[in-house]
């Protein structure tokens, strides 16, 4: 295992992409990533979130090389191609997890369409190892027992199994590759932090019973009743299995020569019960009212509004959470056999739901800006605000009292305040490291728009609509206060002193 | 949406009860645009002027399906006469009470611009409230048989009476998202199934009460139901 390789990966920001590029650097190998800029972030800003999620040194960071590029219209130039060159494995975990066609053709343009493209790289480049990282579900839903050599699948119950089943054919085809394919279960948040990246597939449907919570008032014994009626017996299980266990037993069976031409389920041996899920749910959100009415009942006539929310986020699932079939484990189990089968359990679903509630359901924060500060936000906060609100509007509402948190992201001049308005008075602004769950209102974007907010270059309320400023707590008392510091900003215009002494040197 | 249409922006003052409203017409640069949309905002006192998101989203987007729409600000509001709304006393107010004494006032804006629709175009064929604007929205239409059919987008249910909305038989089409801080589904759900037919009514999981990046699909939503008003 000391041998080192140059690995070629795609889909290095998806969640098992981050992980396998964390595995792999850590491990001492090379990799080049493939990646594609997003509307918030350049590929090198893109590069730098993922080098700081795999945690390593800084001089480990050249172990890391990025090609910018989109599988599905790969166009390589031909320093991308010297850098593939070099590379001897490619690990192909990119992919559309579109369930349905769309409009742009995926999931197809991805899932085949683009493992097609990365096969003319490697066919151009001479690399021959190839890792596809694939579904256990290509095999569609079936009553039988699901091996991981099945080449006779049941039909594949939507486009992106039949995208996945449709690739793994494409490279079993190809003689010139020495493939691995890997099939895992439902991939969810880590299970150590119940960190996730995005929340697609069963995330929807936690997030909706999670907001479906927080709309329910509690009877006079002070309980929360979501009455839903399911149509499942509670009995039907679901391959949920966390994405650092996948990317542990990817790393591994990548590494293993002796795994080429060879199929691998990475499931778990026992699967979630669609009842304890719903138990560690309505548990964890200190619930009652979901009823499994058995999965042959006739489906209710008079159903509320919660069991038509709740039906169309379970019916973005798919044919998921309708009864798993057995994966058969026994290649998995012969290669690894020191991997140690995971067990999700409620203690798990409550780990992944603490993350996403602490994440925000992904909306927390804005992950970077690496922008340099031209305003100083202390002098914002500590010295404007305080004196200039005390000769405003807000020093003549004397009913106003709140409790306020400001956070500014970015490297260079960011940070949290948090600050006391009592009887129209400022009477504390202060930076702290974390700011309390007791504030009434939150306020939150990075300091390039901090900086145009606060200069008048644009209003709060534009940065609001454009979703570059965030706002939670008691979010009528935000927006009427964002109104206040609007007009605070207009009545007496803050001047920073860098551009004050700017203006003097010019 | 039909992103090629060519609009035309026209800003305009309508007269109203407390002086001149501002106000923006959105048309079609072809012309022949039907159905003639009016367009009532959020509260003043928490942003609602004709320049937040969903309003000049809606209006612009509309007007690009071949509809003309108006908005307006409402009295006190941006370069509309009246006193100013951003006050001392009524920010005290409403900390106080969550309302304002001129809010009822603010419906007579609301007519004033259906007025001025009406007088151009003899009937207006959907009124749009958002948020506070769909109470106002609701109560005009009550006392109107000129208005066709309504979209309350997030009414404000918990703080406003919806009562005359009960009543209205004409197309009704209510959109809100699951976590909106400002409608409780329960109340929602029943306020809807007490309301009269024909009716409609769209719950989506997004951006609490405010559509942001969702603009388009709440313009898509809005033309299908008017077309399919017979």
């Amino acid at each position: 295992m000391d041998v080192k390789h140059h690995i070629f990966l795609t889909g290095a920001t998806g969640l098992i992409g981050r992980y396998l590029l964390r595995n792999f650097l850590q491990d001492g190998h090379q990799v080049t990533v493939l990646i594609r800029p997003n509307k918030h972030q350049s590929v090198p800003e893109r590069l730098n979130d993922l080098i700081t999620f795999a945690q390593i040194p800084k001089k480990t960071s050249s172990q890391i090389q990025a090609i910018e590029g989109c599988l599905k219209d790969l166009a390589l130039s031909s320093s991308d191609f010297n850098k593939i060159e070099s590379c001897d494995m490619i690990v192909h975990s990119a992919a559309s997890l579109s369930f349905h066609k769309n409009m742009n053709g995926e999931p197809w343009t991805t899932n085949l369409e683009g493992t097609r493209n990365l096969i003319n790289v490697a066919r151009k480049t001479g690399i021959k190892r190839w890792i596809q990282v694939s579904t256990a579900y290509v095999c569609g839903q079936q009553e039988e027992k699901v091996y991981e050599d099945d080449h006779n699948p049941a039909s594949t119950q939507n486009d992106y199994e039949s995208s996945k089943r449709a690739a793994e054919e494409l490279i079993t085809q190809q003689q010139d590759l020495d493939w691995t394919i890997l099939r895992p279960g439902i991939v969810v948040g880590d299970s150590n932090s119940g960190y996730a990246s995005t929340y697609q597939g069963i995330y929807h449907c936690l997030k909706s019973v999670a907001f479906m919570s927080r709309k329910i008032k509690p009877d006079n014994n002070g309980n929360k009743k979501l009455p839903i009626r399911y149509n499942l017996s509670g009995k039907e299980k679901t391959n949920l299995i966390p994405v650092d266990w996948v990317a542990e037993a990817i790393t591994q069976l990548s590494l293993n020569p002796e795994t080429i031409n060879q199929y691998f389920h990475l499931t778990s041996q026992s699967p979630l019960l669609a009842e304890t899920l719903v138990d560690a749910v309505q548990d964890y959100y200190e619930l009652t009212g979901i009823e499994f009415i058995g999965k042959d009942a006739p489906q209710p006539e008079d159903k509320n509004i919660y069991e038509k929310i709740f039906d169309r986020e379970t019916k973005r699932l798919g044919p998921y959470f309708q009864d798993d079939p057995d994966f058969d484990r026994s290649n998995l189990n012969k290669f690894l056999p020191g991997l140690e089968d995971f067990n999700v359990n409620k203690a798990f679903i409550h780990k992944l739901l603490d993350f996403a509630e602490s994440d925000k359901w992904g909306k927390a924060e804005n992950k970077t800006d690496k922008r340099k500060a031209g305003v100083d936000c202390n002098e914002f906060f500590e010295i404007y605000f305080p004196d200039a609100a005390s000769r405003s509007k807000i020093a003549r509402i004397k009913n106003l009292n709140i409790s306020i948190g400001f956070k500014v992201h970015g490297d260079h001049g960011g940070g949290n305040w948090s600050c006391i308005i009592k009887k129209g008075d400022v009477v504390s602004v202060k930076e702290v490291s974390f700011l309390p769950d007791s504030l009434d209102v939150y306020y939150s974007t990075n300091h390039e728009i901090f900086e145009e907010i606060v200069t008048g270059a644009i209003t709060t309320r534009d940065a609001f609509f454009k979703q570059h400023l965030q706002i939670d707590g008691d979010i009528e008392k935000a927006l009427l206060l964002s109104v206040l510091l609007e007009d605070l900003l207009q009545e007496i215009p803050f001047k920073p002193t860098n551009q004050i002494r700017e203006n003097i040197c010019a | 949406m039909p992103s090629q249409i060519e609009i035309i922006e026209e800003a305009l003052f309508l007269p109203g009860a407390a002086g001149q409203l501002e106000a923006v017409l959105t048309y079609p640069e072809s012309g022949n645009s039907v159905p003639n949309v009016l367009i009532a905002g959020p509260h003043p006192l928490l942003g609602g002027d004709f320049e937040n998101n969903v309003v000049q989203q809606l209006s612009n987007l509309l007007a690009m399906c071949q509809m003309t729409t108006l908005r307006f600000n409402y009295r006190g509001v941006g370069l509309s006469e009246g006193e100013k709304v951003i006050s001392t006393d009524n920010i005290s107010q409403f900390l106080a009470t969550s309302h304002i004494d001129e809010e009822e006032n603010f419906g007579e804006d609301v007519a004033s611009a259906g007025n001025y629709l009406q007088q151009h175009f003899g009937k207006i064929d959907c009124v749009i409230g958002y948020s506070f604007g769909a109470y106002l929205a609701s109560k005009w239409a009550d006392n109107n048989e000129n208005v066709k059919s309504i979209v309350m987008i997030s009414p404000t249910i918990e703080k406003h009476d919806y009562n005359p909305f009960m009543n209205l038989n004409i197309p009704k089409l209510v959109i809100s998202s699951l976590d909106d801080f400002a409608v409780p589904l329960d109340d929602l759900n029943k306020l809807f199934s007490e309301c009269k037919e024909p009716k409609k009514l769209i719950i989506e999981n997004i951006d609490n009460h405010f559509f942001r990046g969702y603009e388009n699909w709440l313009a898509k939503a809005i033309q299908e139901f008017l077309g399919d008003i017979p």
